[in-house]
């Protein structure tokens, strides 16, 4: 039972790293039917920025670390959107499909060249150890608590901002259909721009999470990207609590295959739930089936 | 006159390449990462090579004499280790290969060396397949599958373990390699495996893996992967209090391990490698003086085993006689008991070395000797 309660708090704590990723996943499908394959970098940009904002700046808090890592990597998504996005807006989607490839691809070698290739510390870290109840025969670290607290306040303010702020109407009207939110006034493409910056700010205050706790690298987006995009199909992808219940499911059974079958089978048990969900439920937990209109 | 010096020229050099009056001298293409990821690998076997030349000008001036070496950069990248192995062979008519560290590089390499008919040394390629491909072959480092049986003696002889958990990386040969070797020498010396778990490089949380290796209770802890991981196993075990003593090979060999894993968790635990620069041999520390004196630095184990890789050529060149490809073939075969500061080398039927291990200890911030290990080489001394 112990076990069992470990793996959980193990799986939960990096489930809600996954599922803030997911979100700006989602959130950009729900606006623009694109699955950007370049999210992952987006939280490794704000990782290495989280770093070095700590390392020139020695003294600076760490809530404003992560705020300006958070906007890096926002305004580093909206460039991205303006530069490479935009311009295929109107193609056929696979073209646009490809060129995020090619921006994840090269934003890691833009990082490998800017900032090594080898991980690196970061320059401060959570507290060391952890709140231990012998009763259960459990622990939970102080950097779980503060990643389950953190990730739980951004969820919240990204819940507030989408439901009760204009610019969050417009992003749902936007959502439901974008020729007729255009009608009504809304400058969709400023809502895109808006939606790529939140998206990618979340991800980036993983990447600062994700950094302190681990380490920080080119590739570190990588895994947590690709974890976090199986998170936002089998959530159903365009939705937002969708997203966060499969981001904290996929870290939970990773971490209880792992804890029980094998942790060999950890990384392949994300891709037999993608398998899985696209051919028996394609519309993910709490995705609304869409009708194909011709 | 222009006539007259292209005759010139032509005389000198029929004279230059004909075997007979070239046959004492050895020419040597060394081919190394002088730029890319890998460069400072390059940079030190180099500099240990160097070194090791204008050492042997002092103690055998004669020999020191007859050697001179070609340098070429292999750009840290198997095509252009082939181009550079292509020039020194075509263009420089070397009469020996030596290089690379990088396994993959190395590897392609030897088909140039191969066509051409010369010898190939590498000095830090530890992948089993390198020597495989062709009798012409040598390595003078030990192979993977060799440190983990010393591991699993080192656990069970000198550390007094008898219980061993395993945390590998399934996707790296190195690793899996490593490990299996271990487990089986464990094993025969009646140690008992009680947790077997695996992670892929590029997954940073190992919490789980930990979480059941933990209740395992093992006394030791063998994790034979690359210090990037490695750092993060040893932070992550500290932080939940799982105090272990950690094992593994020269994947770990890199200061970036220990600002992974931080000056707490580092501390205390066990790598095989191939030279610890505070070994107390005299020789090892004659080439640590003499190595700072020249570089300004401290030498890592590239440059113990550029230095040795070097004259460990030179000494066959020495007892075959001749700069021939199969004198110098069968005299490096023969290499036995080679006294360098990574270690005592004899070359096995297989075209490896067999030689000593060293095992370094963890400190907060770097690894100290802790052992020197020797093999049975099973071949006589001269």
């Amino acid at each position: 039972m112990s076990e069992f309660l470990q793996f959980l708090i193990n799986g939960v704590a990096v489930g809600s790293m996954y599922a803030l990723i997911a979100l700006g996943y989602t959130m950009v499908y729900g606006i623009v039917s694109l699955i950007n394959f370049a999210h992952g970098e987006f939280m490794m940009m704000g990782a290495f920025i989280g770093a070095l904002v700590l390392h020139r700046l020695q003294g600076t808090p760490l809530v404003v670390a992560l705020l300006i890592a958070m906007l890096a990597s926002g305004l580093i998504a909206v460039v991205t959107e303006l530069v490479a996005y935009r311009p295929l807006r109107n193609q056929p989607k696979i073209f646009v499909l490809t060129a995020a490839i090619a921006v994840s691809v090269l934003l890691q070698n833009v990082a490998r060249l800017v900032f090594g290739s080898s991980a690196v510390a970061f320059p401060a870290s959570f507290p060391e150890g952890s709140i231990a109840f012998d009763s259960l025969g459990i622990w939970i670290e102080y950097s779980q608590l503060i990643v389950l607290c953190l990730s739980l306040v951004l969820m919240v303010g990204l819940w507030l901002v989408v439901n009760k702020t204009k610019i969050g109407m417009a992003m749902r009207a936007t959502s439901q259909d974008l020729e007729a939110a255009r009608l009504m006034g809304i400058d969709t493409n400023l809502i895109i721009s808006f939606t790529f910056f939140v998206g990618a700010s979340l991800a980036g205050a993983v990447g600062v999470l994700y950094g302190m706790q681990y380490s920080v690298d080119p590739l570190m987006g990588v895994q947590p990207g690709l974890a976090a995009f199986v998170a936002a199909v089998l959530g159903g992808i365009g939705s937002l609590p969708g997203a966060m219940i499969g981001g904290v499911l996929i870290g939970v059974i990773e971490n209880l295959v792992a804890g029980y079958l094998s942790s060999t089978y950890q990384s392949a048990i994300t891709f037999l739930i993608l398998i899985l969900v696209l051919s028996v439920k394609p519309s993910g937990l709490l995705g609304r089936m869409t009708v194909v209109k011709v | 006159m222009v006539r007259f010096r292209c005759t010139l020229a032509a005389i000198a050099l029929a004279f230059t390449a004909h075997p007979v009056l070239a046959a004492d001298k050895l020419k040597v293409g060394a081919v190394f990462a002088l730029s890319g990821g890998q460069s400072t690998y390059g940079e030190e076997s180099i500099n240990g090579l160097d070194l090791a030349l204008s050492n042997l000008a002092k103690t055998d001036p004669a020999l020191a004499a007859k050697i001179t070496v070609i340098r070429e950069d292999e750009k840290s990248n198997p095509v252009d280790a082939a181009t550079a192995v292509k020039k020194v062979l075509n263009v420089d008519q070397v009469d020996i290969v030596f290089g690379t560290v990088a396994s993959s590089n190395t590897l392609a390499m030897v088909a140039a060396a191969v066509a051409a008919g010369k010898p190939l040394v590498t000095p830090a390629s530890t992948n089993p397949e390198v020597t495989k491909k062709s009798p012409l072959v040598f390595r003078t480092c030990f192979i993977d599958p060799f440190q983990g049986s010393v591991l699993a003696d080192f656990a069970l002889h000198n550390l007094s373990k008898k219980k061993a958990a395993v945390l590998l990386d399934h996707k790296s040969d190195y690793s899996m390699g490593l490990a299996q070797y271990f487990e089986a020498a464990f094993k025969a010396g009646g140690g008992e495996i009680v947790a077997n778990e695996a992670y892929e490089a590029g997954k940073k949380d190992f919490k789980t893996q930990l979480t059941k290796i933990r209740a395992r209770r093992p006394d030791v802890l063998l994790v034979p992967g690359y210090y990037q991981e490695v750092g993060l196993i040893m932070k992550q075990a500290r932080q939940m209090g799982f105090q272990v003593t950690m094992l593994g090979g020269d994947g770990w060999d890199s200061p970036t391990l220990f600002e992974l894993a931080g000056a707490e968790a580092a501390k205390d635990h066990y790598f095989s490698s191939h030279f610890a620069p505070d070994d107390k041999d005299p020789a090892v520390q004659k080439f640590v003086s003499d190595y700072k004196a020249r570089f300004g630095k401290q030498p890592g184990a590239m440059a113990s085993l550029g230095y040795d890789g070097i004259l460990i050529i030179a000494d066959a060149f020495k007892r075959a006689g001749t700069n021939s490809a199969p004198a110098l073939q069968k005299a490096l075969a023969e290499t036995v008991n080679f006294r360098g500061v990574s270690g005592t080398t004899t070359i096995n039927a297989q075209h490896d070395a067999v030689k000593d291990i060293v095992i370094l200890k963890t400190g907060s911030t770097g690894a100290t000797f802790a052992a020197k290990i020797g093999v049975a080489t099973g071949k006589k001394s001269h």
